[in-house]
């Protein structure tokens, strides 16, 4: 297991690694910086200016390392539209998409892993059925699109929920099922097919030849074996709440990172696009990172592969 | 005195696409305390699903007819989960063809072996380490201690058989039923196990269902032979009977098929049966041998042909004499026989 977590390890700081260098180059691949920050009226010299006071006059690895640097100490730069740095407008932002995102992905784990193992155990049947829908109707709506039924029904019509905001935590329920909703069917799939495969190989019939009851079969000999796939996929997933959450956070007005990320491109503010970047990246990695130790955790045929 | 297992007239039909399976037709079989009874035959001829259904495991949309499938005098037909629960384990145990698979690759032998155990008894886990290590020792499992923290994968396959037939024992049962315990391992480790399983059977005085389409394997353990085809049981009696002087065309392929140490030469083409099992999809209205046989005439091909009982305890279904042993005669099919 030692080992195991040592190589992951190494791997996670070499996609870290890769990933900066990416995100610092797209400033240089998306034209001059200087000539941005200097606006259209400047003059060549105000540009050059720019360019020598930022640095960009400097040799390429020079400027990455020295980048990279700051980033380590803490120090993620300075917003050139909110002339803010861009550590507090990132402690103001993340909150809000870690949040709807964690409540998301339990949403979807919720309702996807118990419907695939129920779905599996009696295949073909009425509840199989539903399912089906439930996830083809699912993966079909655009989160948009679910986001609006939700605030209709929920918002307008029933008037159990607010709609558009952050101030308390009912005004989470909606966009973490809007969200949750649509990142639901690939899970519940994922679970159902797994569970059927493990539920007709040999240690299954072992565990029922044993006369072990059926619910320790299920769980203990079953879903721990039909969840791993379903760890990756939920990783993967989580990640993309967590980043790509624009739609459902402009529909319900949430000011999270999704949000902060779209205006920054809007404004070609680098500096805060770089940051969001590397902090979406570094998330990547890290889920990724844990749902291998995770899977390692479960099956230990693994740690020693 | 009631028989151990009584099976009479079992009969198993899958529903399937383009019609009905019949994998197991009307079979009898039954297994006397302490007796140890083999079910021989090539793939797919029910044997296996024969012995799943003894522990109400055939498949879920398989359905399940007998006359009597009773079990200490009681009978497994329509029990609940509960009550198989009960039996499953605890009165009859399995022991499954693949070491390799047959385990839960997620847990630890000792905690697999622990479940089970205290799924049927009321013991602590001090009290289940003990005893399982205690069933190691007695499985010849070198230092069991150690096993008990590994995993399935990280046993050799003759080790992981010997960590099941421990398994088996756990409960102290009346019935094993052995799967073809053998025939994923290697020539060497076989007959290790299968010595194994004899002196188990003999200390215990367990009764034991060796199923196997190795009927070389069954010459040393087994008291009585069944010999199935095409989910039919087609030739039973004793092991010296049904080995010493097979009756059947089936049961004399089988036995040309394994090479004899002194007798097979080095080079020389074993017998073989030619053909493969059919599908058992329609009701026999033939020999359900037919195809495959070497002496066939028409009376095999009117009618379906019943089991006939002889001198001794052998069973037949054949038309050929049962008493007298059958003159070698011209095959109608091409058949290497040995000399």
């Amino acid at each position: 297991m030692g080992s195991f977590v040592v190589k992951r390890l190494l791997v996670t700081v070499l996609v870290l690694i890769v990933v900066s260098i990416i995100s610092f180059s797209l400033v240089h691949l998306s034209g001059d910086p200087a000539v941005a920050m200097a606006g259209e009226r400047a003059s060549p010299e105000q540009i050059a200016e720019i360019r020598k006071a930022y640095g960009y006059d400097r040799p390429f690895h020079e400027q990455y390392l020295s980048w990279v640097g700051r980033f380590v100490s803490g120090d993620f730069g300075r917003s050139t539209y909110l002339k803010e740095d861009v550590g507090p407008v990132l402690a103001r932002h993340i909150p809000i998409t870690a949040t709807l995102g964690v409540l998301a992905l339990a949403f979807a784990l919720l309702v996807a892993v118990p419907l695939g193992v129920i779905a599996a155990l009696w295949p073909n049947t009425i509840i199989d059925r539903i399912a089906l829908v439930l996830a083809v109707a699912g993966q079909a709506m655009p989160s948009f699109l679910s986001s609006l039924a939700l605030i209709y029904g929920f918002g307008v019509m029933l008037r159990w929920l607010p709609v558009s905001g952050t101030a308390t935590w009912q005004h989470y329920i909606l966009p973490a099922v809007a969200l949750g909703y649509y990142a639901a069917p690939a899970i519940m799939r994922l679970t159902r097919s797994g569970m059927m495969d493990v539920l007709k190989s040999d240690h299954v019939r072992t565990a029922r030849a044993y006369g072990l009851s059926p619910w320790r079969v299920v769980l203990r000999h079953g879903l721990r074996h039909a969840i791993i796939p379903v760890v990756a996929v939920a990783t993967v997933q989580f990640g993309y709440m967590l980043g790509g959450s624009v739609v459902v956070e402009a529909v319900f007005s949430m000011n999270g990172l999704g949000n902060l990320a779209w205006l920054s491109i809007r404004r070609y503010d680098v500096e805060v696009i770089q940051a969001i970047l590397l902090v979406i990246a570094a998330t990547y990695a890290v889920l990724t990172l844990a749902a291998d130790l995770l899977n390692a955790a479960l099956d230990p045929r693994i740690r020693t592969s | 005195m009631t028989p151990l297992l009584e099976i009479r007239s079992l009969s198993l039909e899958i529903p399937v696409n383009d019609g009905l399976l019949r994998p197991i037709r009307s079979v009898d079989l039954t297994v006397e305390r302490g007796e140890t009874v083999a079910i021989v035959g090539e793939s797919g001829c029910g044997k296996s699903l024969t012995s799943l259904a003894v522990m109400g495991l055939q498949p879920q949309n398989a359905r399940l007819s007998a006359e009597r499938l009773a079990f200490q005098g009681e009978s497994l037909l329509g029990l609940d989960r509960r009550r198989w629960q009960a039996i499953r384990g605890k009165r009859i145990a399995m022991i499954f063809q693949d070491p390799m698979t047959a385990f839960d690759p997620c847990y630890r032998m000792g905690d697999q072996m622990a479940e089970i155990l205290r799924q049927h008894r009321p013991v602590s886990r001090a009290e289940a380490r003990e005893r399982i290590v205690a069933l190691l020792r007695r499985v010849g499992v070198p230092a069991p201690e150690d096993r008990l923290d590994q995993f399935p994968h990280q046993l050799s396959g003759g080790l992981r058989q010997r960590m099941m037939i421990a398994t088996a024992l756990l409960c102290e049962p009346e019935l094993i039923i052995a799967d073809e315990p053998t025939t994923a391992l290697d020539v060497t480790i076989q007959a290790q196990i299968l010595r194994l399983l004899a002196d188990v059977q003999q200390e215990t005085g367990v009764g034991l269902i060796l199923v196997t389409h190795d009927i070389g394997v069954v010459a040393g353990l087994a008291d009585r032979v069944v010999v199935m085809y095409g989910g039919e049981v087609v030739e039973s009696g004793t092991t010296d009977e049904v080995l010493g002087s097979p009756r059947h065309p089936y049961t004399a392929g089988l036995m040309r098929s394994i090479p004899v140490p002194g007798r097979t030469r080095r080079g020389q083409p074993l017998g073989h049966i030619p053909g493969l099992v059919p599908r058992p999809i329609a009701p026999l209205t033939a020999c359900g041998f037919l195809d495959r046989c070497e002496f066939r005439h028409e009376a095999c091909a009117a009618a379906p042909v019943p089991l006939r009982s002889g001198a001794g305890e052998r069973q037949l279904r054949c038309l050929l004499p049962i008493e007298t042993p059958r003159q070698p005669a011209e095959p109608l099919v091409a058949a290497t026989a040995i000399a």
